[in-house]
């Protein structure tokens, strides 16, 4: 693998605006895998609640989906213009929008229309591309102006959007009185970066807002919404569940296990067996971690030792209904879940072996086939968590 | 083994689902006399499951003795007669 590969974490943090149910702030990414390019959008709509979230809802998806198309930004940002209804009390129709669009290998174009200017962070300091301003006409004499740039995004390097909820929090108080400035924000995450050059985007997005959050006194005047995009070497994770189909593969599944690379664990009482006997090493089953799946296991050299189908089928339904970090619960299925999520490329290995114990009619329980679960696993994992996920059969 | 009777609970999915839960708490169930005589531990599926002649799972080994088809009558039981083995001894 080329060291220099670059891996693009995206996460965003939401506050609405105090009394607010939801937020009116949207954020949108989306993977073209075919094109291997990744495209995040910010939109704040116009006021705040319900109303605002659907115009930004609006905005947000053509803004990506023009952008998707390759349409040029200053049509993009005119169609929007065009569509978005008008507001009954202040005529008009409006809502910011900042597009990012990165391809694999770091080129990255940026299209922001009236939210802050976004926040770059390279090597500890503030880095500013070269912004080229385009003039968007909606009637003769309203022109507004649409600012481009393109630059080459090296590893380490950070993009940070912001909404002016987090760029105007604290507006008068007697420490911000003309609210956070983007700048001071910028130079508040560099001092972060300072003592924690490897904080995950998540984790940097939460502490952003949650500063924002003070600034208003835990009172937000505004929705605060905090997208971090942050350029890195991938974590990885290999998932080895299952027997090999055949008994000779045995040995080659517990030498993938040992030369992987990154986090590692096995789920299945058998496939932990197979490795612990091909490797020589003892498994050690923790009944702390007991609940209504069975406990985890721990084994020499390896992160985690699950039981194979009811922990998966536990994890695929939570990753279906939704889950964050950090994953709450001790039990086998949140310990897996949890590295599943803190880890970007995930290599799946599934055995083929069917059980014949499992196959069984008279189980009081239905145990779905390890291949489709595996198959769901990585479904959700690659759409609902945008992960790259490699699924291999064995 | 100090006297110790040694309980391993098969914790693999098929015992899992047939009962073998249930066992966990088993110290909890045990006459309070004899419950530092027991040693309750976890084991990564052994495969019993995978041959006839084993019986049916749950499985549970007491000091290394198989019960198929275990509950916690059987488990206590088994428990019982290895205590009352080893003060014969």
């Amino acid at each position: 693998m080329n060291r220099d590969e670059l891996y693009i974490e995206i996460a965003s943090k939401q506050l609405s605006k105090k009394g607010e149910v939801i937020c009116g702030d949207v954020f949108l990414s989306k993977k073209i895998q075919e094109e291997n390019r990744i495209i995040t959008v910010l939109s704040d709509g116009l006021g705040s609640g319900v109303r605002a979230n659907v115009l930004a809802t609006l905005t947000a998806t053509m803004g990506l989906n023009f952008t998707i198309e390759h349409y040029p930004p200053e049509h993009t940002a005119k169609t929007i213009l065009d569509t978005l209804p008008v507001d009954k009390n202040r005529k008009i129709s409006y809502a910011t929008f900042t597009i990012v669009d990165s391809d694999a290998d770091g080129e990255t174009r940026i299209v922001n229309f009236d939210n802050p200017p976004m926040i770059i962070v390279r090597g500890n300091a503030l880095f500013t591309p070269e912004i080229t301003k385009k003039r968007i006409s909606k009637k003769p004499g309203n022109t507004r102006e649409l600012y481009c740039s393109s630059f080459q995004a090296r590893l380490e390097d950070r993009i940070i959007l912001l909404s002016d909820g987090v760029s105007q929090s604290g507006l008068g108080t007697a420490q911000y009185p003309f609210g956070w400035d983007v700048t001071d924000a910028g130079n508040w995450i560099c001092r972060i970066l300072d003592t924690e050059p490897g904080i995950s985007a998540s984790e940097l997005a939460g502490r952003i807002t949650e500063h924002a959050h003070a600034n208003d006194i835990y009172d937000a005047k505004d929705d605060i919404s905090c997208i971090v995009i942050y350029f890195r070497h991938p974590r990885k994770l290999l998932l080895c569940t299952g027997p090999p189909f055949h008994q000779e593969d045995d040995h080659r599944l517990a030498m993938t296990v040992d030369s992987f690379s990154g986090s590692k664990v096995l789920s299945g009482g058998t496939t932990a067996e197979i490795v612990s006997r091909e490797l020589g090493r003892e498994i050690e089953v923790s009944l702390d971690s007991m609940s209504d799946i069975p406990p985890v296991s721990f084994m020499q050299g390896v992160d985690l030792v699950t039981e194979g189908v009811l922990t998966l089928g536990r994890v695929s339904a939570r990753l279906e209904a939704g889950v964050q970090l950090p994953v709450k619960g001790k039990d086998a299925a949140s310990a897996l879940l949890s590295l599943l999520l803190n880890n970007d490329q995930i290599f799946l290995l599934a055995g083929t072996r069917i059980n014949e114990a499992h196959q069984d009619p008279s189980l009081p329980v239905e145990l779905e086939i390890r291949r489709n679960l595996v198959k769901k696993v990585k479904r959700l994992l690659e759409d609902k968590y945008l992960k790259e996920v490699h699924l291999d059969f064995i | 083994m100090n006297g110790q009777v040694e309980v391993s609970i098969c914790y693999g999915t098929l015992c899992f689902v047939m009962g073998g839960s249930e066992f966990e708490m088993i110290q909890d169930q045990l006459p309070s006399d004899i419950r530092h005589l027991v040693l309750v531990k976890g084991m990564n599926c052994p495969g019993y499951c995978n041959s006839q002649e084993n019986g049916k799972p749950p499985f549970v080994t007491i000091n290394g003795k198989l019960i198929g088809q275990a509950n916690l009558q059987k488990v206590i039981s088994g428990i019982m007669g290895e205590l009352a083995n080893g003060t014969d001894k």
